[in-house]
């Protein structure tokens, strides 16, 4: 059995990685060799040391900042490349399908993407300038009544050629046909719920995100519909924009306080930079912990924690006065 | 009720946002930590994690269930930091040497994030010691101090990593084998 050997097993049993025959090996040789019993020590001593120095841990804040970084990066990402791999994907089902009449001689593979610029009228907001992409809305132009050319008001563009050398007589392509749709309904139309969910994660423009969710707190949906529920409460965790989050956290107090919604206000409580949406949290908690009896561990372990390690010193206290009261019950 | 992964994955295929997120946030925290472990510095974690998901979200629909959704994700996050580490260079190219050797220059500046350690919980470790192991790591080279990182750090066995840096094991074995000596002869002041 060689040194060199042996000393990459000496290694490798400290990271707990020989198999049982392996380590019997150099069980055998340690009682042999002086040499190696030598050098297991200072690896020891090494690891010892590494082990003391600590390591680089991201704190809490640190992975709200990504995430927050990494929703604005797909903001972008999504606003960029819109459509066109969702297009190539559907294209081959209805390649040919359109309209020999139209272009006599061709056949003519378009995809007419749907990419509504809508009008929302939410209660009395107003007009919201928004754009939706529905998740798999490839129309075809055989679709009865459906034809994305037909209307006046339709905008082509990014035409791609797919084939265009013609030698068959044959061209293909795609293009994205952009028209304006107005939908006007009210919270609890399904189309409606389904864009302002859209709207409040995708939406470039945080003047829109904001609008969308105050359209939610000016008249919350009868059904709580999860989705748009989950919607606000991923933007009360992650949205960059402390408007946006602050009626997000308006918008969810509107639905019955439960697990999802208790979670998201610690949460704002524990990791929200902004130290008025952290109040904000505290007082919506101390209401709910002191009219409804719901306080419970969590939102004790929460507050306990603000009490010892929140920089702001109103919200220490406030905290402190808030499990007094708890106590008190 | 939570979904599975490939539920979701299936979901964000078909371009749901909330599904994508879901899914990245069963991930997330160990890909962060992985990326902190590997270049210790806050902010280059962030590029990390972002470039991750970022491709991620390009290559999922792609993605066909072959392998796990986690070993995928964790090949794409070690190419990630591989070649993270390459632009890092060419930035810092005219003062290689430094980079490596000297006592004054630290490609993440690093002794602003250890000296920041009183506001935050960005780090555990503090002290000199500290200093000279992340002088040591950043000496190494790439797959070295990936797989030492990935080891030590954050627990991976040696067939994990082989697997996420699509390797063989033995490979595996010897960047650890040869990153361990280097730290220490380098650390050799600092235990002995
Ligand atoms: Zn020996």
């Amino acid at each position: 059995m060689n040194h060199q050997r042996i000393r990459e097993w000496l290694h490798l049993s400290l990271s707990d990685e020989l198999s049982d025959q392996e380590r019997h090996l150099v069980e055998d040789h340690l009682t042999r060799c002086e040499r190696c019993r030598l050098e297991l020590e200072q690896l020891k001593q090494l690891y010892g040391t590494l082990e003391g120095a600590g390591r680089p841990v991201p704190s809490e804040q640190l992975l709200w900042e990504a995430r927050q970084g990494l929703r604005a990066v797909l903001r972008m990402e999504r606003s960029r490349h819109s459509l066109w791999e969702r297009v190539t994907r559907t294209i081959s089902a209805w390649a040919g399908s359109l309209v020999s009449s139209r272009f006599p001689g061709y056949a003519v593979a378009a995809a007419g993407l749907a990419l509504f610029a809508v009008g929302l009228y939410a209660g009395s907001r107003g007009v919201v300038p928004a754009v939706f992409r529905p998740q798999m809305a490839v129309q075809t132009v055989s679709d009865e009544g459906s034809d994305p050319l037909a209307a006046g008001d339709v905008e082509i563009t990014n035409v791609q050629f797919l084939d265009a050398d013609a030698k068959d007589g044959q061209i293909e392509f795609i293009f994205e046909a952009i028209r304006p749709v107005h939908i006007k309904g009210d919270i609890n139309d399904p189309r409606i719920q389904k864009v302002l969910t859209y709207a409040i994660i995708n939406e470039q423009n945080p003047g829109v995100r904001l609008r969308a969710v105050n359209a939610i707190k000016s008249s919350p949906p009868q059904s709580s519909d999860s989705e748009i529920k989950a919607a606000l409460i991923t933007a009360l965790k992650t949205d960059d924009n402390p408007g946006v989050r602050n009626d997000a956290f308006a918008a969810l107090q509107k639905y019955p306080f439960d697990e999802d919604i208790k979670n998201a206000f610690l949460y704002v409580l524990t990791h929200d930079t902004n130290a008025a949406l952290r109040i904000t949290a505290i007082n919506v908690l101390q209401t709910v912990t002191g009219t409804q009896r719901r306080a419970d561990q969590d939102i004790v372990n929460v507050l306990k924690s603000r009490v010892e390690s929140d920089e702001n010193t109103y919200i220490r206290t406030r905290a402190r006065a808030v499990l007094e009261e708890i106590k008190q019950q | 009720m939570a979904l599975d992964d490939s539920e979701l994955i299936a979901q964000a295929q078909r371009g749901d946002v909330m599904a994508f997120e879901q899914l990245v946030y069963r991930y997330d925290k160990r890909v962060l930590s992985m990326a902190m472990a590997y270049v210790s510095d806050p902010e280059d974690a962030k590029d990390l994690y972002q470039e991750v998901f970022l491709r991620v979200y390009r290559a999922l629909p792609k993605f066909e269930f072959r392998s796990q959704f986690s070993t995928w994700l964790y090949r794409i996050a070690t190419n990630v930091c591989l070649t993270h580490r390459a632009r890092q260079k060419q930035h810092a190219h005219a003062s290689l040497d430094e980079e490596f050797d000297d006592e004054n220059t630290n490609p993440h500046a690093l002794s602003d994030v250890l000296a920041s350690e009183a506001t935050s919980d960005e780090h555990t470790l503090n002290t000199e010691i500290a200093m000279q192991v992340q002088k040591a790591l950043n000496a190494l080279s790439p797959q070295q101090r990936l797989v030492f990182t990935l080891r030590h750090y954050e627990g991976y066995k040696l067939k994990d990593i082989a697997d996420m840096m699509e390797c063989a094991e033995g490979t595996v074995k010897k960047y650890l084998f040869t990153a361990t000596e280097r730290m220490r002869e380098r650390l050799k002041d600092a235990y002995q």
